[in-house]
C-alpha cells in the first residue's frame, strides 16, 4: 500500500515553500530519520526526514519549484511498511556568505504619488527586506546606529529580518543578547542617552511587556523631566499583532496601547514601501519610536519599495505619533491587520495584498 | 576614536590635606543642603516626594573623587547629594526641589529627576532599580565608542531585589562592560529592614553567579569609599568588566519626609548618629593628623552656610515654570 508525502508546514504562518532539493529518488529505501528532501522559506530552509521505512515509488514535484502548498502531494512511498514524512524540527537558520547587503535587482517604474521625488523607481521587495534595507542604510550612513536583540545576529534573526547584517557589520554592531528583555531594552535607552541610535528588536512586541516599564519610563519620559536635556534616539521593533494559530500570548497588537503614551512615537507600516521609508525616518528621529510590524506581511511583496533614498511623508506634531507614509487603508485597518483586512481594501478598487 | 585610559589605584594613606578637607567640605554641603531641603519642605515651599540624603554623604563624595572627565553617573530618586557631588550649582539643585524654572530640569524633574550632561548626571529615576539597566547601558556606550570611561550605577538595598539588576549584571559581565555597582546599603527599603526582605543580605555577593568580584566597604568612611572605589573604577576601566562595591550606611532621616518612623527605635538612630557619622569620623581623622583647627572648620562652615541660604533663596525666588512648559520636552523636532 503506498503513503502520500505532502509538503510539511514548517511554520505557524507557512502556507506555501520551494522544494529545493530531493535527497533520495526514485526505487529508493528510505528508512526513518533518513533526510530525503529540503524546503526553503523566506524565513529559514530545513530538512524534511522520513518518518518509518519504505521504497519511494514516485516524485511528484521537481526539486527547485517554487510555490509548493502546503499539504499538497510531493510524493510517494510504497512498501510493506507504512512509511510517511512529517515535518521535521527546523535545523538553522541558513548559512551567509559575508557580503555587503544589496537589494533586489527588478527594477520598475515609477509609481504616480506625488510625495515622491521626481525620477524614483521601485524595486519588487519584501517586507522583511525593506525592512533589513533600512537597517543596513541607516547603519552605512551613521556609525551610532546598531541592533540589538534575540537571535539578531548569528541566527540571523528569528524572523530573518536582520539576515546578512552580522556579516556586514560585525558583532559590536549586531548583538546578540539573552533572553532578557527588560534588561536589554533598560541597556538600550541608557546607551540612548548617552548618544547611540540603538534599534532593539523584540522577537515580538508581546515580550516587551517585560521591557514596557523602560520604554515608557525611561525613553518616553526623560526628555521632559530633564527639561530636554537626556535624548533617547531609539527604535523598539518587531512583530506585532495577530500571526496565525499561536494562541493569545503571542497575538496581542499594542498600536492603542503605545499610542496613548506622550513622548513615544508610534508606526505601523503596511508594505514594502511604507517599512522602508518608514524605519529610515524612525532610525533618524530624535524621539523614541515603536514600529509594530506584522509577521504575516514580513514575506508579502505588497507594493514595491523605491530604490534608492526614502521617501516618507514625515508629518507629526507635539503629541501626534506620525502617520503611515501613505495611508488610504487606514480607515478600517492598519499595518499588518490591514492585510487581514484585504477583501476589504480589493472592494474598495484600492490596491489588496499582493504584487 | 579617543583610546582607553589605564586607571591607577589609590590608597587610603594616600589622602593629602588638600583632599580630606575638601571631602569634609563637600559632605558638610550635602548635610547642611538637606537640612535646609527639609525645612522649605515643612514651608510647603517643595511639594511631592523628597528623599534626603543625610548619613550617606560619604559614599557620593568619596567615589566623586576617583572619577574622571567622561565617566558618568547614574542613581535613583534619592539624588540631590549626588548632583551636588558632581559640581553641579546648588541653586539649580534647590531650584528644581520647589519646581521653579530656574531648576536644573526646568521645574520639570523635582526632586526625583534631575541630570546634567556637562557633568556625566544621567539623574535621577524614580523607578526602583531602573537606573541600573540604564546604567549598564552608559556602560555599553562607552565601550561602543571605546571612550576609556566608565559609568558609575548607584543603587539601594531594596532595588537590590529587582530582576532587571540582575538582567544587568549578566550582560555586563558577560560583555566585559566598564561599570562600577554601588549598592548605598542603608538597611531599610522604605519601612522594610534588609533582614526582611532578602534571602542574601550580604549584597556584594549577589554577583557571584554572574563572576563579578565585590566588596563590602564602610560607607561611613569616606576614605574607605575612594580606595575601594578606585580599586573598582581599576578594574572596570582596564577592561575586566563590572564590579559591586556594597557600600554600608544609613539614613537618619525618613525613607521621605512623610514617613511613620515606626519601623525602627530611636535608639538605632541616635546610635549611628553617635558612634558611625561620616563627618564627625572625618573630623576626627584631621584632628589626629593636626590638618585643621577651630578657625579652619569655622571657616568652612561659613561658607556651606552661605552657599546653602544662597540657594535657598534662588528657590524661592526663581519664578514658577511658564504652564505652557507642560507641552514641550514630549518631543524633539525630526530634521527634514
Ligand atoms: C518599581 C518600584 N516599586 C516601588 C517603588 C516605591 N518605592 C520608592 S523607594 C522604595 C524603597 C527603595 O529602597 P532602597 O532601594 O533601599 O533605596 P533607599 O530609599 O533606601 O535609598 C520603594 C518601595 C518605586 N518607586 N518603584
Ligand atoms: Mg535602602
Amino acid at each position: 500500500m503506498s503513503v502520500d508525502i505532502l509538503m510539511p508546514a514548517l511554520s505557524p504562518t507557512m502556507e506555501e515553500g520551494t522544494l529545493a532539493k530531493w535527497h533520495v529518488k526514485v526505487g529508493d529505501t528510505v528508512k526513518a530519520g533518513d533526510v530525503i528532501a529540503e524546503i526553503e522559506t523566506d524565513k529559514a530552509t530545513m530538512e524534511v526526514e522520513a518518518v518509518d521505512e519504505g521504497v519511494i515509488e514516485a516524485l511528484l514535484v521537481e526539486a527547485g519549484t517554487e510555490g509548493v502548498k502546503v499539504n499538497s502531494l510531493i510524493a510517494r512511498l510504497s512498501g510493506e511498511n507504512t512509511a510517511s514524512a512529517s515535518a521535521p524540527e527546523p535545523v538553522q537558520a541558513a548559512r551567509v556568505e559575508p557580503r555587503a547587503v544589496s537589494p533586489s535587482t527588478t527594477v520598475q517604474t515609477v509609481l504616480a504619488d506625488p510625495e515622491l521625488p521626481e525620477g524614483t523607481t521601485f524595486i519588487k521587495q519584501t517586507v522583511r527586506d525593506a525592512l533589513r534595507d533600512a537597517m543596513a542604510e541607516e547603519m552605512r550612513a551613521d556609525d551610532r546606529v546598531y541592533l540589538m536583540g534575540e537571535e539578531v545576529a548569528q541566527y540571523q534573526g528569528a524572523y530573518k529580518v536582520s539576515r546578512d547584517l552580522l556579516q556586514e557589520f560585525g558583532p559590536r554592531r549586531v548583538i546578540d543578547t539573552p533572553i532578557t528583555e527588560h534588561g536589554f531594552a533598560g541597556l538600550g535607552v541608557g546607551s540612548a542617552m548617552a548618544g547611540l541610535k540603538p534599534i532593539v528588536e523584540f522577537m515580538t512586541w508581546n515580550f516587551a511587556m517585560q521591557a514596557i516599564d523602560q520604554i515608557i519610563n525611561s525613553a518616553a519620559k526623560t526628555l521632559y523631566m530633564s527639561g530636554g536635556q537626556i535624548k533617547s534616539s531609539i527604535v523598539f521593533r518587531g512583530p506585532n499583532g495577530a500571526a496565525s494559530r499561536v494562541g493569545a500570548q503571542h497575538s496581542q497588537d499594542y498600536s492603542a496601547w503605545y499610542a496613548n503614551v506622550p513622548g513615544l512615537k508610534v508606526v505601523a507600516p503596511y508594505d514594502a514601501a511604507d517599512a522602508k521609508g518608514l524605519l529610515k525616518a524612525a532610525i533618524r528621529d530624535p524621539n523614541p519610536v515603536v514600529f509594530l510590524e506584522h509577521e504575516m506581511m514580513y514575506g508579502g511583496r505588497v507594493r514595491r519599495a523605491p530604490d534608492r533614498r526614502p521617501y516618507c511623508t514625515h508629518r507629526q506634531g507635539q503629541g501626534t505619533p506620525p502617520r503611515p507614509a501613505r495611508n488610504h487603508h487606514r480607515p478600517f485597518a492598519h499595518g499588518g491587520l490591514g492585510s487581514q483586512g484585504g477583501g476589504a481594501v480589493d472592494a474598495r478598487g484600492d490596491r489588496g495584498r499582493g504584487d | 576614536m579617543a583610546r582607553a585610559r589605564k586607571s591607577v589605584e589609590v590608597a587610603k594613606t594616600a589622602n593629602s590635606q588638600k583632599d580630606l578637607l575638601k571631602f569634609y567640605r563637600d559632605m558638610l554641603l550635602m548635610r547642611r543642603f538637606e537640612e535646609r531641603a527639609g525645612q522649605l519642605y515643612g514651608m510647603g515651599l517643595i511639594g511631592g516626594f523628597c528623599h534626603l540624603y543625610i548619613g550617606q554623604e560619604a559614599i557620593a563624595v568619596g567615589m566623586q573623587s576617583i572619577q574622571i572627565k567622561g565617566d558618568q553617573i547614574i542613581t535613583g530618586y534619592r539624588d540631590h547629594g549626588h548632583m551636588l557631588a558632581a559640581g553641579m550649582d546648588p541653586r539649580e539643585v534647590m531650584a528644581e526641589l520647589t519646581g521653579r524654572s530656574g531648576g536644573s530640569s526646568r521645574g520639570k524633574g523635582g526632586s526625583m529627576h534631575m541630570f546634567s550632561i556637562e557633568r556625566g548626571f544621567f539623574g535621577g529615576h524614580g523607578i526602583v532599580g531602573a537606573q541600573v539597566s540604564l546604567g549598564t547601558g552608559l556602560a555599553l556606550a562607552n565601550q561602543y565608542k571605546a571612550n576609556g570611561n566608565v559609568a558609575f550605577v548607584y543603587f539601594g538595598d531594596g532595588a537590590a531585589n529587582q530582576g532587571q539588576v540582575y538582567e544587568s549584571f549578566n550582560m555586563a559581565s558577560l560583555w566585559k562592560l566598564p561599570v562600577v555597582y554601588v549598592v548605598e546599603n542603608n538597611q531599610y527599603a522604605m519601612g522594610t529592614s534588609i533582614e526582611r526582605s532578602s534571602s542574601e543580605t550580604h549584597l556584594h555577593r549577589r554577583g557571584v553567579s554572574f563572576n563579578i568580584p565585590g566588596e563590602e566597604v564602610d560607607g561611613m568612611d569616606v576614605e574607605a569609599v575612594r580606595e575601594a572605589g578606585s580599586r573598582a573604577a581599576a578594574h572596570a576601566r582596564d577592561g575586566h568588566g563590572p564590579y559591586i562595591l556594597e557600600m554600608k550606611t544609613y539614613r537618619y532621616r525618613g525613607h521621605s519626609m512623610s514617613d511613620p518612623a515606626k519601623y525602627r527605635t530611636k535608639e538605632e538612630v541616635d546610635e549611628v548618629k553617635k558612634t558611625r557619622d561620616p563627618i564627625d569620623h572625618l573630623r576626627e581623622v584631621l584632628d589626629a593628623k593636626g590638618w585643621a583647627d577651630e578657625a579652619a572648620y569655622k571657616a568652612i562652615d561659613g561658607e556651606v552656610k552661605a552657599i546653602v541660604a544662597d540657594a535657598a533663596e534662588f528657590a524661592r525666588t526663581s519664578p514658577e515654570p511658564d504652564p505652557a512648559e507642560l507641552y514641550t520636552d514630549v518631543y524633539l523636532e525630526a530634521a527634514q
